[in-house]
């Protein structure tokens, strides 16, 4: 039962590390977020989408010397379901030790 | 990359969570030696300002305010993050603060100094709040990352 308090839209590891990076900080942009997950701007774009239905990421654009830079970051809810997620991930790897020892 | 959860326990998920955070604020930090010393420039020219003429005095604190808005965005653009005084969590959270009033101290010393002493009473004031910010800058960056280090 206890599983079922993973938050599946988090779960999925290039989405945990993308809320990893975002938790660090206010915004962080596209092309830093694509480069530290290390996948390419359509696997980051699906994901990053899924994330914004789940209200969990912001996305905002903004244009600089006429080239346009998309920022992400986490929402209050998505800052929130990421701790939470956490908190479950670290639950779950204290049972596992536990029953290993 | 898999977008498979099977393939992360608990544990291993964790650590790529503590690892990307990690990376991504080392990135931030590492490229920008040169954020500290610019950033205490523009807060001493702030408080150099106030040996001006009052009349001046007003451009003087608006031009190191402009540097320091331009310097936050260069940064910003130049690294690609985006995280200000108090959102780097409790430690960082600790020096803003301790910066913020050792400068209110320097601010409120000069303006006293220069209207009831001498008008070059900010110039060596100016010098140390320079100093102060730089260290600031510094240590605000070492406890950002201890926050990071210490994990999720």
């Amino acid at each position: 039962m206890a599983a079922l308090q993973l938050d599946p839209i988090i779960h999925a590891p290039a989405r945990l590390q993308i809320c990893a990076i975002l938790s660090a900080l206010d915004e962080a942009e596209f092309a830093l977020v694509r480069d530290q997950v290390g996948v390419s701007d359509s696997v980051l774009s699906k994901h990053v989408k899924q994330l914004e239905e789940a209200g969990y990421v912001r996305v905002s654009k903004a244009t600089l010397e006429s080239r346009q830079r998309t920022w992400l970051s986490l929402t209050r809810a998505g800052r929130f379901a990421f701790k939470a997620h956490m908190a479950e991930l670290a639950r779950l790897a204290a049972g596992v030790r536990l029953a290993a020892e | 990359m898999t977008d498979d959860i099977e393939h992360l326990d608990p544990a291993q998920a964790i650590a790529l969570a503590r690892r990307s955070r990690l990376e991504a604020a080392e990135r931030g930090v590492s490229g920008a030696h040169w954020y500290a010393p610019l950033y205490g420039l523009c807060i001493a020219e702030m408080v150099a300002s106030m040996a001006l003429p009052e009349r001046l005095m007003g451009w003087g604190m608006g031009f190191g305010i402009g540097g320091m808005v331009l310097l936050y965005a260069f940064w910003r653009e130049r690294t690609g993050l985006s995280v200000t005084g108090f959102n780097g969590g409790a430690r960082a959270n600790r020096v803003t603060l301790a910066f913020a009033l050792s400068l209110a101290v320097i601010v409120i010393a000069a303006a006293a100094l220069r209207f009831e002493a001498a008008w070059w009473a900010p110039l060596p004031l100016a010098v140390l709040a320079g100093v102060v910010a730089t260290v600031a800058s510094r240590a605000w960056d070492a406890a950002w990352l201890a926050e990071m280090r210490r994990g999720l």
